[in-house]
């Protein structure tokens, strides 16, 4: 894809607390996303993983710290900053197409600017001939797709993604991680992803970041390969390989061990 | 069981009702001064429809009930359905309005329909007021509830997509809730015509209430019959009319 997707974030010393009764969620985060990367975050359940994505979208404030975006704090909720969520949350009186729309068209950008970018997304995620589909028609994965598309319709700097394989059904989630693979690569656009599965987060990212159970912390941070050189490879082959292998229960011992 | 059968058995139903309405007058089972026979209706039907009742048709007086319900109802949905939605998505408005709606929504309207009448005199506006204030509680009740049940996470997707504010309201929280406001506005257009007719039958020198009441005062039960008749064949026409326009209005089923 032609369109750039610039930026990259930062973010310092980052605590968060639930509502009452207030449990620290979020120790110490630091972390500096850089332009183009994609960063799988792995950790614990209930350690915090969506507390710090939603903090980074900008829906939940921090207790204290700051999150940077291209230098300028995080205030609020915008659209440079794409949350896609488990589920999709498509707006079901709205066409595939008016959905992956949705975002240009109400900040009153002109349909002629965004239209050949919607398009684009269209044959990106494969669901050109349901364009004028209601969400009620599509299956799980495809909706998913939507979702995808839509929150990539705004250029956003950064993509950032809440388990959003974890609700569909082991063969979808295979397929949709290879889409996901394509998708970044076409795009080069930055991605925070939030997953439970580590062989997930090996096989999409380029960085992986394993947090602790809560409060949340950085445990440690491993740069990853395979999502960039896998690509004769099917996905099969590269998540049986020995070296996948290996680092998944390197992965999975610093889990474990906390 | 499909469609058909379940129709068939319906329209039995009532075809049976209607032959032993028929039956027990026709068999002289009791006075037609209290049950009038089927025909004696009809033809009083047709005179009160060409002829009129003392001077005034059968659809004068529907018309005249039929604005009275639609003024009413108009301008309680232009009120109550955008501060329902209001008091859905601010917990201060809601704290405001709330208990002003709750603190009269229990009473039976006819109870400050004297009161109405005592400011407003027995024509068209006190009955307007009055179905104005029967149609507003159902309409901002469940026009907020129906935003309640928005899916938080929906708002929040629209929200990371740039729209917020008045745009928010208008582009993701209004379609939300609409399936919602609609079944607001069938149970609020049923409380308001059963309103009116209580209304007209208390206090009205026209309308269709009035005309039954003023039958019962000559015992003309034939007339009885064909105002109560049309009183059940206009309320079911108004609530089919609002599933019409939902079913044109609101297509898509939720996710």
């Amino acid at each position: 894809m032609s369109h750039g997707y610039a930026g990259g974030l930062g973010r310092r010393r980052l605590f968060a607390r639930t509502a009452p009764p207030r449990l620290p969620v979020i120790e110490s985060v630091n972390l500096c996303v850089n332009q183009g990367d994609f960063v799988a975050i792995v950790g614990p359940s209930g350690c915090g993983k969506t507390t710090l994505i939603r903090i980074l979208a900008g829906l939940v404030r921090p207790d204290s710290g700051e999150v940077l975006d291209c230098r300028a704090p995080v205030t609020g909720a915008h659209h440079n900053r794409s949350l896609v969520f488990q589920h999709p949350h498509l707006f079901p009186w709205l066409t595939v197409e008016q959905n992956i729309a949705f975002g240009p068209r109400h900040r009153g950008i002109d349909r002629g600017d965004y239209q050949p970018l919607v398009e684009e997304l269209l044959a990106l995620v494969g669901l050109e001939s349901f364009r004028d589909a209601l969400p009620q028609q599509l299956s799980g994965g495809m909706k998913q797709r939507v979702a995808l598309a839509r929150a990539l319709a705004n250029r956003p700097h950064i993509l950032l993604l809440d388990e959003p394989l974890g609700a569909l059904d082991a063969l979808t989630r295979e397929r949709m991680q290879e889409e996901l693979r394509t998708l970044w690569r076409r795009t080069g656009c930055t991605v925070v992803l939030i997953t439970h599965s580590v062989e997930e987060a090996l096989y999409l990212a380029n960085r992986l970041i394993v947090l602790s159970a809560r409060p949340a912390r950085i445990l440690t941070e491993i740069a990853v390969t395979f999502s960039t050189n896998g690509h004769a490879s099917s996905g099969r082959e590269v998540k049986s390989s020995h070296e996948f292998l290996t680092v998944r229960e390197q992965v999975l011992e610093h889990i474990w061990s906390e | 069981m499909d469609r058909a059968r379940y129709r068939a058995l319906s329209v039995a139903s009532v075809l049976v009702l209607g032959f032993a309405w028929w039956l027990f007058t026709h068999l002289n089972l009791v006075e037609p001064l209290f049950v009038p026979s089927p025909r004696a209706v009809l033809e009083s039907f047709i005179a009160v429809t060409v002829r009129g009742y003392r001077g005034v048709t059968l659809f004068e007086h529907l018309a005249h009930s039929m604005m009275r319900v639609l003024t009413g109802f108009l301008l309680a949905v232009v009120t109550a359905v955008p501060l329902g939605i209001l008091m859905g998505r601010h917990r201060a408005v809601r704290a405001i309005f709330d208990p002003l709606i709750e603190l009269y929504r229990p009473l039976p309207p006819l109870a400050y329909y004297t009161l109405l009448i005592v400011w407003m005199g027995i024509e068209d506006s006190s009955k307007i007021a009055l179905l104005y204030l029967a149609a507003f509680p159902p309409l901002a009740i469940s026009s907020m509830a129906a935003v309640q049940r928005i899916p938080e996470h929906r708002i929040e997707c629209a929200r990371c997509l740039g729209v917020r504010g008045f745009g928010l309201l208008r582009t993701v929280v209004f379609p939300s809730a609409l399936p919602g406001i609609f079944t607001g506005l069938r149970v609020a257009i049923g409380f308001t015509y059963t309103t009116l007719v209580s209304s007209e039958i208390v206090a009205a020198v026209n309308g269709i209430g009035w005309l039954v009441l003023d039958a019962g005062r000559f015992l003309r039960t034939d007339l009885i019959f064909v105002g109560i008749i049309t009183m059940a064949a206009t309320g079911l026409l108004l609530d089919r009319l609002i599933r019409l326009l939902e079913a044109l209005v609101v297509p898509w089923s939720e996710e």
